[in-house]
């Protein structure tokens, strides 16, 4: 019974999502804009969470379900490739180098930029503590 | 054999190699045998020995993809669960994502520059470095192909989780919150898991940092586009 109820549960908060996509995608239609519906549904949500209109539990196993299953929605897309194996016989190498670089460089720019910031946002909390205390 | 068996075939695979992979991996954690690594080879190579046509291949599992929409929306639940780590690190983490963000597409425009490549593939390395359902979304404004995204995005994951920890001995890396910005903007979702493996404080400042990174790549994609055609 438990588990019948736990996902009905589970079906319900799907289609909630799954609604307010298809009204976010109608809403960025209507008004021409340039950016997808998801993203846009994804900022309505974190709003009504924030102003407690939508409890978190209302969203909680829909959300964790799609987030831990991210994975198996891009299997066929990756399969998809094979329309251009021909691309990745030739240029393999070249692909996999570019990504080897690449992200060595955003690991480590991101990495060494946010160390020094993060002194100072730290340094700045201790002040703000420091002068509440003084107060 | 018929269309609809194959697509049913396809479908029943999908599913069935990716529980499978997900089983083994839960109980050896090695990288070899990472589900989004292993899970769409197998299907590659049962799509490629039994001659599955594309389309049919497609005809169900499109339903899958479908679901990286609501997937999308979903994340918003994690950004709600850590407002207090937003409100504490403001700072880090917005120049952590405009950082990720910006170098992430710059190093593949530069590095696509260096090493010719077909211009599709070109245009489509410049969203490899942001989580899946987002670069999906994105990767039109830049002249890529959706065809090549997963693939580019996939192998991005793969590689950041092998190579951030002699990254950051190098660079001298020691605080959780920069390997954690670093790995969720460089890559995304395998990047966050990886974080998680480190620690609980990298792992929150990654999955952060990867959801921001996404939703400000897909927001400023139309900008990105325009300056870099």
């Amino acid at each position: 019974m438990q588990r019948v109820l736990s996902f009905s549960t589970l079906l319900l908060q799907l289609s909630a999502l799954c609604l307010l996509l298809w009204l976010c995608d109608r809403l960025v239609a209507w008004l021409q804009w340039p950016i997808p519906g998801s993203v846009i549904g994804l900022l309505i949500l974190v709003l009504l969470l924030l102003t407690r209109v939508v409890p978190e539990r209302a969203v909680g196993s829909g959300s964790r379900w799609l987030l831990g299953e991210l994975l198996l929605f891009f299997i066929p897309p990756v399969v998809s490739v094979l329309k251009y194996s021909v691309l990745i016989r030739e240029d393999g190498v070249m692909i996999l180098l570019t990504v080897l670089l690449g992200t060595i460089m955003v690991l480590g720019g991101t990495a060494w930029v946010v160390e020094r910031v993060f002194r100072f946002e730290q340094h700045l909390n201790e002040q703000h503590r420091q002068e509440l205390h003084h107060v | 054999m018929s269309d609809t068996l194959w697509a049913l075939l396809s479908l029943v695979a999908t599913l069935g190699f990716y529980y499978l992979t997900k089983f083994v991996y839960q109980r050896k954690r090695v990288l070899w045998l990472a589900p989004m690594l292993v899970a769409p080879l197998a299907i590659i190579a049962l799509v490629l020995t039994l001659h599955i046509p594309l389309e049919d291949y497609y005809l169900y599992t499109h339903f899958l993809v479908m679901l990286l929409g609501p997937a999308t929306i979903a994340f918003a639940v994690p950004i709600y669960q850590q407002r207090d780590v937003i409100r504490r690190y403001p700072l880090t983490l917005s120049i952590g994502v405009v950082t990720g963000l910006v170098l992430g597409v710059f190093s593949s425009w530069v590095l696509v520059q260096l090493f010719p490549m077909p211009e599709e593939l070109a245009n489509t390395m410049l969203v490899r470095s942001v989580s899946q359902p987002f670069a999906i979304q994105a990767v039109g404004s830049f002249g890529g192909v959706p065809d090549l995204t997963a693939l580019l995005v996939v192998i991005t994951g793969v590689i950041g989780m092998m190579v951030c920890e002699p990254v950051f001995k190098l660079a001298g890396i020691r605080s959780a919150l920069a390997k954690g910005a670093a790995l969720g903007a460089a890559s995304h979702g395998a990047g966050t898991a990886k974080a998680r493996e480190l620690g609980h404080e990298e792992g929150v400042i990654a999955s952060l940092t990867m959801i921001f990174t996404g939703v400000a790549m897909v927001l400023s994609a139309p900008l990105f586009g325009q300056l870099l055609s």
